[in-house]
């Protein structure tokens, strides 16, 4: 009887958790970035750490130091503020994103509350007039907390699969 | 006659006018001359003697398109070894960094000392016994050198003495890494991207390209990331060039004789700094420094600033070094790292970082926008429309009756300064160098 509750409440908790991080990724490639600022908890806490290849003995080459990104609520949202002016040059013309989100796994949960929640991420990002994608794949391990009856994101760690980003800039959102 | 050459022909005198062919910019022979006459000619930054500590701690890095080995032997000694088997060339090392005291060929097991020195082969006793050890090392680049913990390599076995190729702009260089007793150290690991631009893109970008700053920067300026101070119109307010300074230049923003700036470090590191190992002249440049930004030919670059990630916080300072590293007439891979003083805490350090990475990094809001724009340029200097109209860039911002600013009569340092940024002496020096290599002109 306990088993089957508890159950109930982690498939019930991975499947809010599955329509956040859709619903994320729908502002994200819509663009629509305050909305999204909206999502993160004011603690959030965000990386995308730099990675080398390295021998398998020496683990999967991610750095400590060093990020692509590595924010809080205030930094996100003076990038967010930025993007939004339209001397952004990087995003304007935009880059047409298309992010798929997938392998949404809850991974442990402490109380009813926080959520630990592993994806695999696929972005296809278009810019100008070329006809294909540059690709930017990772996994992510994001924590989530219920606030007031919603789920905010507050530690997101985003794994990526390049060491060398393929694309002039990384000015868009994991 | 085939169009590079008819180019090179010229390129002297369009220079002279402030001109230059936009083919510079993409065509695959310019671009295999380079490879040759330049990367293989010049001294090419490797990379920073923090990055590898220890003995045995090595890194990954390029001069041109070629793959070396950045390591610290076990001696101590820095060495630059060419990443490639003597036995049948395959990469020795196959991991970007690490630490070893050997580095054994996967294929057949040659294995080498972290000097380059061969040390054992298989089966030596059965098929390879008279196998000269000393001849069969990992080819060392012919020169290396170390200008106050940054490591150059060349590839000329007649090269001039590192000393002597940066020459006078040591007194630049000095004063971004001469501050404190400890000098600079490398925050991490670098950032590295791929642009669809050509090497020199960034590289001119960052020797003095100041009126670019108010038009492609604009949205950084709007939103206070910084103040027009640092990074507004360009004039005779803050700004001053500095050029033909042995074939390099600098372009400073800085406050005036009395002001306290020093790149918006806060005094919990300034107090680390020192005239000790600097004139007071350039001590003084120092203290009054918004912004350097420079480039030692061909592709290293530096920009010390201080900004910030965050409207909740103060900017900070930190020194941002890259390599613009050649992929192709139309690619280049960027390589960037963000230094701060030896003597900084370690949460300074982890707030320069930050200043540095949201800043001057893949996803900082002042390179992404730079970079934005650069690939726009390396398609249209491969048109043909522009080969058959000719077409030439406009590099005379400043130059002759452009302007009527005269030049500094007791500026202190080496080179010519003029009290102005709205100019691009900068941009025509490092042209001048390319085209000296090109030529083969350089000593
Ligand atoms: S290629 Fe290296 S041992 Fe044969
Ligand atoms: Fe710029």
């Amino acid at each position: 009887m306990h088993d089957e509750s508890s159950r109930q409440i982690r498939d019930d908790t991975e499947a809010e958790c599955r329509r956040f991080l859709y619903a994320e990724s729908r502002l994200l490639d819509r663009r629509q970035l305050r909305d999204w600022l909206a999502m993160l908890s004011p603690e959030i806490d965000y990386r995308i750490p730099v990675r080398q290849t390295v021998m398998r003995n020496h683990g999967e080459g991610f750095s400590d130091k060093s990020f692509f990104m590595e924010e809080d609520f205030g930094s996100l949202s003076l990038r967010v503020k930025r993007l939004e002016s339209d001397y952004a040059l990087s995003e304007n013309p935009p880059t047409r994103t298309r992010r798929i989100v997938g392998n949404v796994e809850l991974t442990s949960m402490r109380g009813d509350n926080e959520a630990s929640v592993y994806s695999s991420l696929i972005v296809c990002c278009f810019r100008g007039d070329k006809p294909n994608p540059a690709f930017l794949t990772a996994e992510r391990q994001d924590e989530l907390c219920r606030i007031d009856d919603g789920w905010k994101l507050k530690r997101r760690l985003v794994l990526l699969d390049t060491t060398v980003l393929g694309m002039e800039s990384l000015s868009i959102f994991l | 006659m085939s169009l590079a050459s008819k180019l090179l022909e010229n390129v002297k005198s369009d220079l002279e006018q402030g001109l230059l062919p936009i083919q510079v910019f993409n065509n695959r022979e310019l671009y295999d001359l380079e490879l040759r006459r330049v990367f293989a000619k010049s001294w090419v930054y490797i990379g920073h003697e923090t990055e590898i500590p220890a003995p045995g701690d090595y890194a990954l890095r390029y001069i041109g398109e070629d793959p070396f080995i950045f390591v610290r032997d076990s001696q101590g000694v820095v060495q630059v070894l060419f990443n490639s088997c003597r036995h049948r060339g395959s990469q020795v090392c196959r991991s970007e960094v690490g630490n070893t005291t050997h580095f054994v060929c996967s294929y057949h097991g040659w294995t080498y000392k972290n000097n380059g020195q061969l040390d054992g082969v298989p089966a030596r006793s059965l098929g390879y016994r008279e196998l000269d050890f000393s001849k069969w090392g990992l080819i060392s680049a012919p020169h290396v050198g170390n200008y106050h913990g940054l490591i150059f390599a060349n590839l000329d076995p007649d090269a001039v003495s590192l000393d002597s190729y940066l020459g006078q702009y040591r007194w630049y260089l000095d004063i971004q890494f001469l501050l404190s007793d400890g000098g600079m150290e490398v925050i991490g690991q670098p950032h590295r991207w791929q642009v669809d631009a050509n090497w020199k893109q960034g590289a001119e970008n960052f020797v003095g390209d100041s009126s670019h700053t108010q038009a492609v920067h604009r949205s950084a300026l709007e939103v206070g990331i910084t103040d027009s101070t640092t990074a507004g119109a360009p004039g005779t307010a803050f700004g001053i060039h500095v050029y033909e300074c042995d074939g390099s230049a600098i372009s400073i923003r800085q406050l005036g004789p009395d002001k306290t700036a020093f790149w918006e470090y806060p005094e919990e590191v300034t107090r680390f700094f020192g005239p000790g190992r600097l004139s007071p002249e350039q001590f003084d440049l120092a203290k009054r420094a918004l912004v350097h930004d420079g480039t030692i030919f061909p592709n290293f670059s530096f920009i010390h600033v201080g900004l910030t990630d965050s409207l909740e916080r103060k900017p900070a300072g930190y020194l941002s070094l890259r390599v613009w590293q050649p992929r192709g007439p139309d690619k280049t891979e960027i390589w960037s790292w963000i230094l701060a003083p030896k003597e900084a805490s370690d949460a300074y350090k982890r707030r320069a970082y930050r200043a540095g990475m949201s800043t001057f990094s893949p996803s900082g809001s002042f390179e992404q926008d730079d970079v934005a724009i650069w690939p726009g340029i390396a398609q249209s200097a491969r048109t043909v429309f522009a080969e058959v109209t000719g077409m030439k860039l406009n590099y005379q911002m400043g130059l002759g009756d452009m302007s009527n600013v005269a030049l500094i009569n007791d500026w202190p340092g080496p080179g010519i300064a003029v009290p102005s940024n709205a100019g691009e002496s900068g941009l025509r020096t490092f042209h001048r160098t390319w085209c000296r290599h090109m030529l083969g002109e350089s000593a």
